[in-house]
């Protein structure tokens, strides 16, 4: 048949045909699953899928691909009529064929030249074994469908129209014209299809060219017949209906394959007769032409190319070696004008794969874009409006509504590129089934989380890094039969793949239940591979040799399979998730299985970065990356930036980080160049996160914190590690986006090892006893300075002083699409007001599950300060207590105290959801603190997740209060340095009572140090926690409330 | 009416350093006067620096570095001319434009020699002119030779 040559029906083919198969591998695997016991409605639905491209690829001269279909069809006709059973080798025959389905579709343009001999083979092979001989006589005998008149419209197996007119249905062919009855009725000859698969069973289909020239010849009333073979249960009278055609280019056969015309039938009204009686109707009307003459002479033209039955085989090298002759080719006898037509369009370009470069679109979505632009159009009058009138409110509130729209445009954008994860992870049920099958494994994978929506660039790269996970699992994860039997594990393995939203990211898990990950052999290899020291080695935790697998060039693969070797490891898997923005984390513990988590980004294209100044020179910097932003004063830097052992590091609470001055970096490419000689001023430090550890960038400057949109650099710069690619500032200029990871890997930066003289120190503020913390410190223009602690606080936003807005007696910042109440210290307490400056401060911290900013004018620095506060002189609403920092007094915020009066209502919210909470938790806290003041701030936010809270000032108090509770407490937060009874004894007191064994304890500390970490973990506390570190705090709250102690 | 075996084409003609060179008229996307350059460090010398063209990142070479001579500082008759090389956008910094010639291939010379000492892989042939000789650069050998001049 020709193929035609309309771009536009070929694409919707390609497209729709991309669609059904979608799917459709799962369901076989389904299928597959459910054995003997078939789900008709299942294989009903992969039968349609796998019909509408049969369908459609006849219609379209793909003839290769019709082909192929129709085996396929073949065979899941014979299981959905219980007369095949889908053993996984049929299954495996099914999978190889739709591979090649799905690549011939890929590859549309040359797919009548592609071979499918194999499978074809291998598809006939498995009907032919599953059907007695009766009918596979059947499948090699061939009938012609011919007109009335004798004229040869298809040549179908018979196999095939047995199976057809099976189950009360009626055979029928239709002669549509493709001018009256489908162009001008604005139809596609795809849409006839769809239509009568609606209803029917589709045969076969085809446009006849051939019958053009012979009707011209004879009259004017041209037409292009379309002819199709369908079976359908609907009967003669109501069938014309259903395929909107007159009954005269009907015609309908009994069950002896003679051919009537529906006309005739009708006008004698003997409808049924001819169906029912199964006889030679109606001697009536005209009666039709024999078809006998013709039938005698097509059977088996020529036997000698009759395909050789083939047993079922599983495997494929046997049927390799029989070569393409066994596919039916009477064709050849006949001349067949398709055959030629056929040749003459190799013209087309044959190299072109189909790619799919549409996208589903929520309709919703769609809608929500139209209005936008209607009010993107709308605010664009208004602004040219406000220009004519010289109007400056206008103006404002025009550009107000602008910056309004254009982040809700953007917003809707990304919701239109957002897809499910599911596509990704459903193609793993085939992986994790072929590769258990080859290593003879039994693995079942459960998959959570398909309906997580990401960007469509983060969907598409993720694929690869996934495969790699999955693969590696299932090849060195999980073990062989006898092993897991050895081990008391079930045979079957269980391979976890999830996906969840946690914290604006995704998290995507491969979980299996295999052997673990041995640390000692990830040392014994860093160390044969030299990539690290038996002292280093030494001071790594398990968790951190673990992560040593994501070093560049570092293979765990004993030798290197096809599966997992090829000398690709897990490094290439983490740069590949870096340049996605993601993370990867690993847990394993032997004999028990591993847990890979990576997190993810909801979307690439637009990312909030700081953008730093480095000489003239401007870069952005994802705030993924960022960790935290240090300022070291001009009389500070000789102490706190040293050079040890060629590595240039930094001083940072007490630990020792790597540090790099971006500048010299930029123009040496080296990092030993990293010079010390540092000008007479305060020098910015950003810390960033590389992965598996931290470290600093001298800039010269922090400008502004933007979100930007990446664009990628071309090829003569995009080898250049140091960049992750480029964006367009705010003023048109272009600027870099700096690698983090890239610049440590080119840097050959590594973790500082902490030398003796930290530890040292660490041990002597153990000793020293004294509580510090992190404080920020602000002021509102005035001599009055204040403190919060650093871990409450969310962020940090530098504003416009026209940001700010009053609505019903509430000042509210708008911004990221959405409004933020914004509280002033002022509010509350009795400070002095706020000075208004152009560039004010919002601090965002959480409170009553939503976000909350407090207005000051200026941000003062970051200290660690000895917290002795003075909890009596200036206490009052809003303000706990007072401390001297940096020589002045300052007051210590109280945020939770500040939100809570001023907001009363708000307040009545937090606690109904806290009760809600509570009544979901149900979950008692007993905190034991002797600082009121961090009393006060842990008891705030722990509240405010929810728990119910007991306070004690001392481990004798607490003791008391664990008895007198008795087992209503759930958890413990403890300080360690506390008068009385400190938290170590106040431990070692608690574990001594057997009831109270597998209660959690957790210390919260501002002193870190492992010395004295080990002493708290012997006398039994559970975890060592920083004081303010809100999110960790809590995060531990609920996993120990949730899984108990360990061990 | 026209003469049917000359293939009419119109050339560029500008200035790098003190070699006039000509282009096909209809590799030249277009002709910027003043864009705004970002210099990125670490890059291959010849990188003059990014641009930002419409929303889209440009890589801008300098031809004169591609040529061996010494980069020259921006001055008011530079131009850069952008041309799609291998589905990307690239400018080339060049000295200054003069003018379009239509010509056809009679005038056409295959290369001598180098050209004042600049590999002749660069060129694909020589132009006459009424003032001179203009050297036709090649573009393509000219971007993918990044790897031997680094």
């Amino acid at each position: 048949m020709a193929m035609i040559e309309d771009d536009e029906i070929v694409r919707v083919f390609i497209e729709e045909s991309t669609e059904h198969l979608d799917g459709i591998e799962s369901d076989f695997l389904e299928i597959e699953k459910d054995g003997a016991d078939i789900n008709v409605d299942l294989i009903n639905k992969v039968f349609r899928a796998i019909h509408s491209v049969k369908g459609g690829a006849g219609f379209l001269g793909l003839d290769t691909i019709k082909e192929l279909a129709h085996e396929m069809e073949n065979l899941l006709n014979m299981m959905r009529n219980g007369e095949l059973t889908p053993t996984p080798e049929v299954i495996s025959i099914l999978l190889t064929a739709n591979d090649k389905l799905n690549d011939l579709i890929t590859h549309f343009a040359e797919s009548n030249e592609m071979d499918i001999s194999e499978e074809l083979v291998l598809l006939k092979g498995a009907l032919s074994a599953s059907v007695d001989d009766e009918v596979q006589e059947t499948l090699e005998e061939e009938e012609i469908i011919a007109l009335p008149d004798g004229y040869e419209v298809f040549r179908i197996n018979k196999f095939e129209l047995d199976q057809a007119q099976k189950a009360g249905r009626i055979l029928y062919l239709a002669e549509f014209d493709m001018l009256r009855d489908i162009e001008r009725k604005d139809k596609t000859a795809l849409d006839i299809i769809r239509e009568i698969q609606q209803a029917g069973q589709l045969v076969d289909s085809k446009v006849d060219l051939m019958a053009v020239g012979k009707l011209d010849d004879q009259n004017n009333n041209m037409r292009i017949p379309f002819y199709v073979l369908f079976a359908t249960v609907l009967e003669q009278d109501l069938v014309g209906k259903l395929i909107n055609l007159d009954d005269k280019y009907i015609y309908y056969f009994n069950k002896e394959r003679q051919i009537f015309p529906l006309e005739a039938v009708q006008e004698t009204g003997e409808a049924l007769a001819g169906q029912l009686e199964e006889s030679a109707p109606v001697e009536a009307s005209a009666p039709p032409p024999p078809v006998e003459p013709i039938q005698e002479e097509i059977v088996h033209e020529d036997p000698s190319v009759e395909p050789e039955p083939v047993p079922v085989s599983p495997s494929p090298q046997q049927v390799a070696t029989k070569p393409a002759q066994p596919q039916p080719a009477p064709h050849k006898a006949v001349p067949n004008p398709p055959e030629a037509t056929k040749k003459s369009n190799k013209k087309k370009d044959n190299t072109t794969a189909f790619v799919n470069e549409t996208l589903r679109v929520n309709l919703k979505d769609l809608d929500t874009l139209m209005t936008l632009a209607g009010e993107l159009v709308l605010t664009r009058n208004q602004l040219l409006q406000t220009r004519q009138q010289k109007d400056p409110k206008g103006l404002e509130n025009a550009i107000q509504r602008v910056d309004l729209i254009t982040s809700e445009l953007q917003e809707a954008i990304m919701a239109t590129r957002m897809q499910p994860i599911g596509i990704v992870f459903n193609k793993f049920q085939r992986v994790v089934r072929d590769l258990s099958k080859k290593l003879n494994k039994k693995t079942e994978l459960i998959i959570e989380g398909e309906g997580v929506e990401m960007d469509k660039t983060i969907i598409e790269a993720i694929g690869d890094p996934l495969t790699h996970l999955v693969r590696n699992a299932v090849d060195h994860g999980i073990e062989d039969a006898e092993t897991r039997a050895a081990r008391g594990k079930s045979p079957t393995a269980v391979l976890r793949l999830s996906a969840l939203h946690e914290a604006g990211q995704v998290v995507i898990k491969v979980e299996d239940d295999g052997g673990g990950i041995d640390p000692e052999k990830i040392k014994a290899k860093a160390l044969e591979k030299g990539f690290v020291t038996t002292a280093e080695l030494e001071e790594m935790s398990d968790n951190e040799v673990l992560k040593l697998i994501f070093r560049p060039g570092f293979s765990m693969a004993k030798q290197v399979t096809d599966i997992s070797g090829r000398g690709v490891g897990m490094d290439v898997v983490f740069s590949n998730l870096s340049k996605l923005g993601g993370t990867i984390d690993i847990h394993s513990t032997v004999g028990v299985g591993t847990t890979l988590s990576i997190k993810l980004p909801l979307t690439l294209a637009i990312i909030p970065s700081l953008i730093v100044k480095v000489g003239e020179d401007r870069f952005a910097l994802p705030q993924v990356n960022l960790v935290e932003l240090v300022r070291i004063p001009a009389n500070q830097v000789a102490q706190r930036i040293e050079k040890i052992d060629n590595a240039v590091v930094m001083r940072l609470r007490g630990a020792l980080l790597p540090i790099i001055d971006l500048s010299s970096v930029l123009q040496s490419g080296t990092y030993g160049s990293t010079n010390l000689s540092f000008k007479d001023e305060a020098t910015n430090v950003v810390v960033v996160n590389a992965g598996s550890f931290n470290y600093g960038i001298i800039v010269d400057d922090l400008l502004d914190s933007e979100e930007i949109v990446v664009k990628p650099l071309g090829r003569h710069l995009n080898h250049l590690e140091t960049y992750a690619g480029a964006t367009i500032l705010g003023d048109g200029r272009a600027a870099l986006i700096l690698d983090i990871i890239g610049i440590s890997k080119a840097m050959k930066l590594k973790p500082v090892k902490q030398n003796d003289r930290v530890e040292e120190k660490q041990l002597e503020n153990l000793l020293g006893q004294k509580d510090s913390q992190s404080m920020l410190l602000l002021s509102n223009g005035h001599d009055e300075q204040f403190a919060i602690p650093l871990g409450l606080i969310s962020r940090i936003e530098k504003i416009q002083s026209g940001q700010l807005s009053e609505t019903s007696g509430r000042r509210v910042l708008k911004y990221r699409g959405g409004t933020l109440i914004v509280l002033a210290v002022e509010d509350v307490a009795q400070v002095k007001p706020r000075v208004e400056t152009a560039h004010p401060y919002v601090v965002v911290f959480k409170f009553g599950g939503r976000e909350v900013g407090i207005v000051v004018a200026h941000i003062v620095d970051v200290v660690d300060s000895l917290t002795d506060i003075d909890e009596e002189t200036f206490r009052q609403p809003g303000i706990v207590g007072s401390s001297v920092i940096m020589g002045r007094i300052t007051l210590m915020l109280d945020l939770y105290g500040l939100a809570a009066a001023a907001m009363p209502e708000k307040m009545v919210e937090a606690e109904e959801m806290e009760r809600q909470a509570s009544r979901d938790k149900q979950n008692t806290i007993l905190i034991i603190e002797d600082s009121k003041f961090f009393l006060n701030q842990i008891k705030g936010f722990t509240e405010d997740a929810g728990y119910n809270v007991v306070t004690a000032l001392d481990g004798v108090e607490g003791l008391e209060k664990l008895q007198s509770m008795e087992r209503e407490i759930d958890l413990i937060l403890t300080d360690i340095e506390m008068p009385n009874l400190d938290g170590i004894g106040f431990t070692r007191e608690v574990r001594a009572k057997s009831e109270f064994q597998d209660l959690p304890i957790l210390a919260l500390t501002s002193v870190a140090g492992e010395e004295a970490e080990k002493v708290a973990l012997e006398a039994g506390i559970d975890e060592y926690l920083i004081k303010l570190d809100r999110e960790k705090v809590l995060a531990n709250i609920e996993t120990y409330l949730k899984n108990g102690r360990q061990n | 009416m026209k003469e049917k075996t000359v293939d009419w084409k119109e050339l560029t003609i500008f200035q790098v350093a003190d070699i006039t060179c000509a282009m096909d008229i209809l590799k030249i996307k277009e002709i910027i006067k003043h864009l705004e350059l970002t210099r990125i460090h670490n890059a291959p010398d010849f990188v003059r620096g990014v641009a930002s063209l419409r929303g889209e990142i440009i890589t801008v070479v300098d031809v004169r570095v591609k040529f061996g001579f010494e980069p020259a500082p921006l001055n008011e008759d530079m131009r850069i001319i952008v041309i799609r090389h291998k589905d990307e956008n690239i400018g080339l910094l060049v000295d200054r434009i003069w003018d379009v010639h239509r010509v056809n291939d009679t005038v056409m010379e295959p290369l001598a020699s180098n050209i004042n000492g600049v590999n002749r892989d660069f060129f694909s042939g020589i132009y006459k002119m009424e003032e001179g000789l203009a050297t036709v650069l090649n573009t393509d050998t000219l971007l993918d030779s990044e790897m031997s001049l680094q």
